[in-house]
């Protein structure tokens, strides 16, 4: 369109990637407190948003949103907090009969011949699963769930449209419906960076989740910073 | 909705000035995105920091409008609000009429209305709707 726009760089520097990882600003920001002289934020406990990193996350993890079809590890027993209680306790999304809202995926699922889901592997992620469970617990009952970079926004329609999640089925369903978090998932082995990288560029996956809270959308404000200074923010709501 | 508009973005550059410059990444990244929301106590809190380029939606603005920015901004330097560039830079942009948010970027993730339609109206619904994927193929069946 213009010349500005070959300012931008093809790839992202990887110093900057990095930054932006959830694990690397968030034990900075979440510790600000009280040596903060700011009198906005002296008063406060925490500057940010409550939050939990899910580290050294299975190694099945990856391999489970990777794989075809929606269905749940075992273990991660109701299917989504939004169904009605009586769906309590059933194992997998294609066995949720009753499910309201009818998504299309499930359907299929369910269309399939029976063959097709002897040979669909179940994965048991049960440690990230109980892990998952405390982290909800530790937050407060309802959590909103990110890997390194992205929140799985594009998935929430398969979530009531929201990002809340109260059970780790929940977590489950929208980091795999997601496309963005499938793209956090594959970054770190086929994105190519700009300027100087160490050699090994692996990114270690993380599960990030955050103490849910009711934000207005027209509050949430996006804020460019260039060569240190802030220059020019507006509303993320659109 | 102005004296609204003129203390959010003071609030967003005090806050910017006071807790983030000086503690994302070491400041040593010089360009980047941040997201903050300001509660209804006006007080705001860091939610989450971008990449700076094309990866991070530019929202409100176009790329070409925060590069032309960037490039009139004078370097390593925090506007005071003595500074005359400060009523100017940096610039908060708002919608304040209807119709002034055309698309929603996460339009694209949604499934079609046919997908729900399908899986939720009666059980023959699936088999209508194969009926109807079939008509096309064998229409070009005939014209070959």
């Amino acid at each position: 369109m213009s010349l500005h726009q070959n300012l931008l760089p093809e790839n992202p520097e990887y110093s900057q990637v990095m930054a932006c990882q959830f694990s690397s600003w968030y034990p900075t920001f979440s510790n600000l407190k009280a040596d903060s002289k700011v009198s906005t934020t002296s008063s406060r406990k925490c500057v940010t948003i409550k939050s939990i990193v899910i580290k050294n996350l299975s190694p099945d993890f990856v391999p489970y949103v990777l794989s075809d079809g929606m269905i749940l590890p075992l273990g991660a027993t109701k299917v989504s907090s939004f169904l009605p209680q009586d769906c309590e306790g059933h194992e997998t999304w294609s066995s949720s009969s009753s499910d309201s809202e009818g998504d299309e995926g499930q359907k299929h699922d369910d269309d399939e011949p029976d063959s097709m889901s002897e040979h669909t592997t179940r994965f048991d992620l049960a440690d990230l699963t109980k892990q998952i469970t405390d982290g909800i617990a530790s937050l407060g009952g309802s959590v909103f769930p990110k890997l390194n970079w992205s929140a799985p926004r594009d998935a929430a329609w398969m979530n009531n449209g929201s990002l809340r999640c109260e059970t780790p089925g929940d977590v489950y369903l929208l980091i795999k419906s997601s496309d963005f978090c499938l793209h956090d998932i594959l970054y770190g082995t086929s994105q190519s960076f700009n300027g100087s990288s160490p050699g090994n560029t692996h990114v270690t996956h993380e599960l990030v989740l955050r103490q849910w809270c009711n934000l207005w959308p027209s509050m949430e404000f996006r804020c460019f910073v260039a060569n240190y200074n802030i220059s020019e923010s507006h509303p993320l709501d659109l | 909705m102005r004296n609204d508009k003129s203390r959010i973005r003071d609030i967003i550059i005090q806050f910017y000035a006071d807790v983030v410059k000086n503690n994302f990444a070491s400041s040593l990244i010089s360009d980047y995105v941040f997201d903050i929301y300001v509660d209804r106590n006006e007080v705001p809190w860091l939610l989450d920091f971008n990449v700076w380029g094309r990866w991070t939606e530019s929202l409100l603005y176009t790329w070409d409008e925060i590069l032309q920015m960037k490039e009139n901004l004078p370097s390593h330097t925090v506007l005071s609000s003595e500074s005359s560039e400060y009523n100017l830079y940096p610039e908060l942009r708002i919608v304040d009429s209807p119709t002034g948010i055309l698309s929603d970027p996460l339009s694209t993730y949604r499934a079609p209305i046919d997908a729900v339609d399908l899986a939720t109206k009666e059980s023959n619904s699936f088999e209508n709707f194969m009926n109807l994927c079939k008509k096309p193929s064998q229409l070009r069946y005939d014209v070959e």
